[in-house]
């Protein structure tokens, strides 16, 4: 499944001013559950926050790919955070990480699409390409656009 | 053998890797260590399969991009299933530079490398294996 699938301009938050990784976690989560599919926040926000202490997800090249499957979600979904400024992640490279893209599958749905979902998002957003432009939108609808061209 | 604080993983989407991570798996259960599971979208590999003339260079790339990528969450799902601590890292480039680079930068204690029969068979993968032996900064445990 190609994330321009999966991405709207209402899973897109720019700006974001959170500074701390973990509540910026946190609000990613409760903005998925306002956007409905999610039985329960809270567990989802225990079960992403769980898989991260196991394993930073911080892929590098400032990006963080927070992702668990979880029993809360019925359907592969995403969202993509930008913060104001680079926060400290933990990141495998040590970079401050400037794009935030969480993804949530259902805990018995198919895990080759979910795997392959990820695997193609990873490859996306290692371009230096697609990240400056990111980087540099100035509205969720234009990076909706600039993944839907990429993706193309 | 010191304890264990790091352990890279060279995951090169053989059977014998699947083997490797299990090796890291318990280890890192053991000693709570943390996997480094790094993929290597591996230079003489795209070389090799562009000369068939089948896909362009760009194609293959991207080919082996997003199925390092795959094995690398597999890997990363079955790990912190299992309780175990995991990263996942992709770089391009050639193992020998890549596995023994990241080992240093990591103050790896140990290096695991799958080193099947078909890595055996093929010169290039044996120079490859061999340098990776020869430039690690610390132990290296070969899975076969």
């Amino acid at each position: 499944m190609k994330l321009s699938a999966l991405l709207t301009p209402e899973r897109v938050l720019l700006d974001v001013k959170e500074k701390n990784k973990m509540t910026l976690l946190s609000l990613m989560t409760s903005h998925l559950a306002a956007l409905g599919g999610v039985a329960d926040p809270t567990v989802l926000d225990r079960e992403i926050k769980e898989r991260e202490e196991l394993g930073n997800t911080g892929i590098g090249r400032g990006v963080g790919f927070p992702h668990a499957k979880s029993t809360q979600v019925k359907e592969i979904m995403v969202l993509l955070a930008r913060p104001a400024k680079p926060i400290e992640y933990g990141a495998i490279d040590n970079t401050p990480v400037s794009i935030v893209l969480m993804i949530v599958a259902p805990a018995d749905g198919d895990n080759n699409e979910y795997l392959h979902t990820m695997a193609r998002i990873s490859r996306l957003l290692g371009k230096n390409e697609v990240r400056q432009k990111i980087l540099a939108a100035t509205s969720p609808q234009e990076v909706v656009d600039i993944v839907k061209a990429f993706e193309a | 053998m010191t304890a264990l604080a790091t352990i890279v993983l060279h995951l090169d989407l053989t059977p014998e890797s699947q083997r490797a991570l299990q090796r890291a798996i318990h280890l890192s259960l053991l000693s709570g260590a943390t996997i480094i599971a790094v993929n290597v979208v591996n230079r003489h590999v795209v070389t090799q399969l562009a000369r068939t003339g089948a896909k362009s260079l760009a194609e293959i790339e991207i080919e082996l991009e997003e199925n390092g990528w795959r094995y690398l969450y597999a890997a990363e799902e079955e790990a912190k299933n299992a309780g175990a601590r995991i990263v996942v890292l992709q770089e391009t480039g050639y193992p020998e530079e890549v596995i023994p680079r990241i080992a240093a930068e990591k103050h790896a204690d140990l290096v695991i490398v799958a080193y099947g029969q078909r890595a055996r068979s093929d010169i290039t993968a044996i120079r490859s294996a061999e340098q990776i032996f020869e430039h690690a900064p610390c132990d290296v445990l070969v899975v076969k």
